[in-house]
């Protein structure tokens, strides 16, 4: 799940920079979500969300987050491979039995 | 120029420092260290805010809301009544700590701006305690993304219209104002905490530091956290109508009215000055006595023995101390200085003014209070005693022990002030018996013998007559040669 706010000029890039690196790794094994807070604003209290962009993995278990416009993509991409999400571009294919939920 | 409207917290004396309370519509920035009270103080004002029907929010970031909540329910706070009625709403914005959170770039704090504007949408809320400031910024942003983030923050708060009480951490009492060192500057009003290190005691303080288009108290004030909350000390008498009639009433010594032309002047402090042995608490005993005998209540604090012992001695010289006690109008309350804090004898002194709404006062010596503390303190806690005494336009009656000889000689300035009338007592050998006297020192407001009066005490307690002068030079003479006799 990513949080952004539209308000802010932070969503733009966050959303961008979020979704040209998952381009780059297996779309099957990476589920995404946008929600923008200004307008569910209970969905960011149910997370417990005050500072966005952030992205929240919330599984595999830890949930972890990622907070900031992910102009620092190794942050992205360290958790990524943590969940065992491989690159489409990086050696051999393997097919990821996870599946990770952003 | 528009009158800055203030919000009145509740909390004793706060409103006093603050000449009204918080700015209405504006940030108060409440600094302290750990312990220091923060939590309770905004939690008080909260529960304050939400009985006079302004709606308040609590952001609990440092701890869960239910602990919030049960915090302010054990200070009789209400909160969890004040939440159910749908006043007070606590938002819990505590995060798993085992959630870890990597920093990837820029970020800022519009998902809080959002759920605030949607939480104050829903409640209809008018102000809000943050709880912290300090732990909101963790992990802490380099510093000039959290100066802009808190300012983002206070702006909201502002547009939404919100009057509120931003806590946050000091590093320390008297350097850096806050660890994140950005919170002061976008805030109406600057409130200080400290718990400082006073001899072998810790002290309370409160400092309003600054507070924007108002007139403020300056500088540190007394104060302490009780089983009710926290309670502030101005130091200073709250204006009290004029009294335009002279009421008098008995010192409970016959002897002492002759010499103060007709007895004590209600709402007044006597200061009674004596070495130990010339019947002080004697005198102590009898004032009180006169008072319950007269359907008056009356509470007397002895700092010098325990209950027990007091209330005998008093009825072996046949005060008859023990049966006004059970009759009600006389309290006696024995406790050692050593084993409590100043600013809760001061708490106590109030609380039994407001409670038990005695009209005379009794204090028993202050003295052993001196002993048990600093200067400073000391001076403080007189202070206090006295603004609370006047406050409440009550008499009281202080007592202090002095060494023999001097009793007459040196009052340190800030308890000549306090005192509206001081007396002193004291004795000096002479060729077979002690020679006693009593005299009255000053007395404002009224017309007294200056002379010294002799002095018997005995069964029933003090007897005063008035001396001859042939006796007056006899005791000058006599007084003259044990001076003599001490200092060679």
């Amino acid at each position: 799940m990513l949080y952004v706010s539209t308000t802010s000029s932070y969503a733009a890039s966050a959303t961008r920079n979020c979704e040209t690196l998952l381009a780059r790794f297996d779309q099957r094994a990476v589920r995404l979500e946008i929600c923008d807070v200004s307008e569910h604003p209970d969905r960011a209290e149910t997370d417990g969300i005050c500072f966005t962009p952030v992205l929240l993995k919330k599984q595999p278990l830890p949930r972890t987050y990622i907070l900031g416009d992910l102009s620092n993509t190794a942050a992205l991409v360290d958790l990524l491979v943590s969940c065992g999400v491989e690159p489409l571009d990086d050696g051999p294919q393997k097919t990821s039995h996870r599946r990770s939920r952003l | 120029m528009t009158v800055l409207k203030k919000l009145r917290t509740g909390v004793p004396g706060f409103d006093v420092l603050t000449t009204g309370g918080l700015p209405a519509g504006r940030s108060t920035l409440v600094v302290g260290r750990s312990g220091t009270g923060k939590t309770i103080l905004g939690l008080q004002a909260a529960a304050h805010l939400c009985r006079t029907g302004v709606k308040t929010i609590v952001l609990g970031i440092e701890e869960t809301a239910d602990d919030l909540v049960a915090t302010g329910d054990t200070l009789g706070f209400n909160l969890s009544g004040l939440r159910a009625q749908g006043l007070l709403h606590v938002a819990d914005m505590m995060r798993a700590l085992d959630e870890p959170t990597i920093i990837s770039g820029d970020y800022d704090i519009m998902g809080l701006v959002h759920r605030l504007e949607h939480l104050v949408a829903q409640t209809g809320s008018q102000a809000i305690v943050l709880d912290s400031a300090t732990a909101l910024f963790t992990p802490r942003p380099p510093q000039d993304l959290l100066r802009s983030h808190f300012f983002q923050l206070v702006h909201c708060f502002r547009r939404l219209g919100l009057t509120a009480i931003i806590l946050a951490e000091a590093p320390s009492d008297y350097a850096q104002l806050t660890t994140l060192g950005v919170e002061d500057y976008v805030c109406d009003m600057v409130v200080i905490l400290r718990l400082v290190v006073d001899g072998d005691r810790r002290r309370r303080s409160i400092e309003v530091n600054k507070y924007r288009r108002s007139a403020h108290y300056k500088g540190e004030f007394p104060c302490t956290i009780t089983t009710r909350g926290l309670a502030i000390f101005p130091l200073d008498a709250p204006d009290r109508p004029e009294t335009e009639k002279v009421e008098r009433y008995s010192s409970g010594v016959a002897g002492l009215d002759e010499m103060t032309h007709g007895g004590f002047l209600r709402n007044s402090i006597m200061l009674v000055r004596g070495p130990t042995g010339s019947g002080k608490t004697m005198l102590a005993g009898l004032f009180a006595r006169a008072g319950a005998l007269r359907g008056e209540r009356v509470v007397y604090y002895g700092f010098e023995e325990p209950r027990p012992t007091l209330i005998r001695n008093f009825d072996e010289i046949g005060l008859g101390i023990a049966q006004l006690v059970r009759g009600g109008d006389l309290k006696i309350q024995c406790r050692y200085p050593e084993a409590t804090s100043l600013e809760d004898l001061l708490v106590d002194l109030r609380l039994g003014l407001e409670e038990f709404q005695p009209s005379l006062v009794v204090m028993d010596s202050i003295s052993s209070i001196e002993h048990a503390s600093s200067e400073k303190g000391f001076r403080q806690f007189m202070i206090g005693v006295a603004s609370i005494l006047r406050g409440h336009g009550r008499s009281a009656l202080l007592t202090q022990t002095v060494m023999a000889g001097t009793a007459s000689e040196h009052t340190a300035p800030y308890l000549s002030t306090i005192a509206d009338a001081i007396i002193t007592l004291d004795y000096s050998p002479a060729a077979y018996e002690l020679n006693r006297t009593m005299r009255v020192v000053k007395m404002r407001g009224s017309a007294h013998e200056t002379h010294p009066y002799k002095l018997e005490i005995g069964s029933g307690g003090l007897k005063i007559e008035r001396w001859s002068a042939a006796h007056h030079g006899e005791s000058i003479r006599a007084e003259e040669q044990w001076r003599d006799a001490k200092s060679s």
